[in-house]
């Protein structure tokens, strides 16, 4: 997907300062950096210039790391893409204060370039991702949760990165059309729900090619997207037997193995609705971009599937 | 043909689709997104979905739902307390037609609330934010917002006529139900004022489900009204308030968004939730005032269970940790549930007291 775009460079950081460019070359190194391969997709549409696509792909991978770096910390987990996680590697003090650091780094970098309504969405952004964390952190140990207010959460923290990723290249192009901004957004909050679910999922073992760790999430206490929808009918007895399962083989022994892919058929058609959605509002974009960039519709139309099912 | 539609509030069209009559067309338009809820800019996906592909559930269910049934015993526990309380009143002459229209009344005018409710907060897209917010009835495609508001209109008109003959017994209580009609609008609207609306707002909902709804019901029935009465209706107009000051904290994301300014939204969370949990607090104290007053003697210990159950509750209350903790929808519950056991009891109370 894209160019090789090099985000993070040790010259970005003072070299006086002990660990820190030790603690980014670990972070950046094993990321897939998706969201600044999307930047750069929806980038070379509107003919920005290389410096421009740099600056939003740097700030939008700053910013998600920033937040991982946060999450390890608040979370306590142990690892990040199966290295050790920055706050037990090194400290939980430099990992708050690394996380900090590229808050501000983009902060500068934004401020340095000038763009007053690009700085105001960031800041808002920002704003948007930390209210999602706080109030997913406030979730912990609530099992009757619904999806739809996890959806209220998820749209906050995951999906206002993906708005961003979506409207950053028009603002930054000085292209401010509210229609157009409008739909970007709702497409954003779209992809952003959809990678999430997707992400839900993997925490069952679904569609997990990476071979991620699974049910993380509910032995941590949190009853992720998937598992609010197969237990939304359970009474408080059942949903307590749901949380005490330790392997996925207890899972399928709970809810019976047919059932479980048969809740997950259910989950799936949910959320090809939502792709449904999705397509429906790129041809309401493509109608009203300018010529010159819609071939972009052909780029976005397939990033919910790509998302979703994981695979091209 | 395209499964969706976007509309903005500027579009010719965009009140028809929310009313659920959209011109051309035979499906029914469901909303699926809402964006810049109530603001100038707003926009509306709706999916189109054919009537006979409603998954609709039995009639019962989509009235019980629109009515708000589970409700009812908030309107109706006072009023059955009124009506054993008249009962065990020496000298009280029985007139079993006037309880039986008070309660057909009442029922009807709940029901015309909670429909009049739900359309309003579906066309200005309260509804349309959360999926715990109203009956759901309108978002569901069970029944369109047309015919929501034609059924509200509906049982005012069945209130009126049911209420008539009360009326002619006592003109007066036209003047009072005309009172608390005309608050109960006025609760609403104060939310939309900035510094005392949701202050304004909650005193109008504590006046029309506690005081002025004991006060009117004792009038029907022809009783007069005493300072126990009043006490009696203080403490259900608190509890009233204090369920619906829970509904806020659970609608505050989506309040805050739509501009609303209730309790929370005004004062934030955390001082929202520990203001109902004292509310809760009152309510047990002065629940225990009311049935020692009532009867002071030793049956009034009888009413310390449900008098700790509220101190209880509120202090579940104040242990809450978010806007959207499902123990906030426990407590809804917990809350009509102790209504309908405070009626239960001092509806024995009263009983007891007549036969002994």
């Amino acid at each position: 997907m894209g160019m090789n775009l090099k985000i993070y460079a040790p010259e970005d950081f003072p070299s006086y300062l002990p660990k820190l460019n030790a603690l980014y070359d670990d972070l950046f190194s094993h990321g897939k950096g998706f969201r600044a391969k999307l930047i750069q997709k929806i980038s070379s549409h509107l003919k920005l210039k290389e410096n421009q696509v740099h600056l939003l792909a740097q700030t939008i991978e700053f910013i998600h790391n920033a937040s991982l770096l946060h999450d390890d910390l608040v979370d306590r987990s142990p690892l990040r893409r199966e290295k050790t996680a920055a706050w037990l590697k090194y400290t939980p003090e430099y990992a708050v204060l690394a996380g900090d650091y590229l808050l501000a780094r983009v902060m500068v970098n934004l401020s340095r370039y000038g763009n007053l309504q690009l700085i105001q969405y960031t800041a808002e952004m920002i704003s948007d991702l930390l209210e999602g964390e706080w109030i997913q952190d406030s979730l912990i140990e609530d099992w009757d949760v619904s999806l739809n207010q996890l959806d209220r959460v998820h749209n906050l923290k995951t999906a206002s990165l993906f708005k961003w990723c979506m409207r950053a290249p028009f603002i930054i192009a000085e292209n401010y059309d509210k229609k157009i901004h409008s739909l970007l957004a709702e497409m954003g909050s779209l992809l952003g729900l959809l990678f999430q679910r997707s992400d839900d999922l993997l925490d069952f073992d679904v569609r997990n090619y990476e071979g991620k760790a699974v049910l993380g999430d509910l032995q941590s206490g949190y009853m992720n997207s998937f598992a609010t929808f197969l237990t939304k009918d359970m009474n408080e007895q059942q949903k307590f037997k749901f949380r005490e399962c330790q392997s996925l083989a207890d899972i399928y022994d709970f809810i019976g193995e047919v059932e479980f892919f048969v809740r997950l058929e259910e989950f799936d058609e949910h959320n090809r609705r939502v792709i449904s959605l999705f397509e429906h509002l790129a041809e309401d974009l493509k109608a009203i971009l300018p010529d010159e960039s819609k071939n972009l519709i052909q780029e976005l139309i397939v990033l919910p599937r790509i998302l979703y099912w994981r695979k091209v | 043909m395209s499964e969706f539609v976007t509309l903005d509030r500027s579009h010719p069209d965009f009140n028809n689709f929310l009313l659920g009559t959209p011109s051309g067309e035979d499906r029914i338009a469901v909303p699926v997104q809402s964006y810049h809820v109530n603001q100038l800019s707003e926009r509306v996906t709706f999916r189109f979905v054919e009537a006979q592909n409603i998954r609709r559930p039995a009639i019962y269910k989509v009235i019980t739902n629109l009515f708000r049934l589970d409700l009812l015993p908030l309107v109706m526990v006072p009023a059955l307390n009124m009506m054993a309380m008249a009962i065990s009143t020496p000298g009280f002459e029985s007139k079993p037609w006037a309880a039986g229209l008070i309660i057909l009344a009442l029922a009807a005018i709940n029901s015309a609330v909670y429909c009049g409710n739900d359309f309003i907060d579906h066309m200005k897209g309260v509804d349309r934010l959360s999926d715990k917010s109203g009956s759901r009835v309108i978002q569901n495609g069970w029944l369109r917002a047309n015919t929501v508001q034609k059924l509200f209109w509906s049982m005012i008109f069945f209130s009126v006529c049911f209420a008539i003959p009360i009326f002619i017994l006592n003109p007066f209580l036209i003047l009072l139900s005309a009172l608390t009609m005309l608050l109960g609008v006025l609760g609403y609207t104060f939310l939309k004022w900035r510094k005392l609306g949701w202050l304004l707002s909650d005193i109008a909902i504590w006046s029309c489900m506690g005081p002025l709804l004991v006060v009117g019901v004792v009038w029907g029935l022809g009783v007069q009204v005493t300072t126990g009465i009043i006490w009696v209706g203080a403490f259900y107009g608190l509890m009233a308030v204090t369920y619906f000051e829970l509904r806020h904290l659970v609608s505050s994301m989506a309040d805050h968004e739509a501009k609303i300014m209730t309790l929370p939204v005004r004062f934030g969370f955390d001082r929202a939730k520990n203001l109902l949990a004292l509310g809760m607090l009152f309510s047990g104290l002065i629940f225990s005032v009311v049935v020692t007053m009532t009867w002071p003697d030793l049956r009034s210990l009888f009413g310390l269970p449900l008098a700790l159950r509220m101190i209880w509750i509120g202090a579940q209350t104040y242990k809450i940790k978010s806007p959207l903790s499902s123990t906030l929808y426990v407590l809804q519950r917990k809350i009509i549930r102790t209504y309908i056991w405070v009626g239960l009891f001092m509806v024995l109370s009263y009983v007891a007291n007549y036969f002994y």
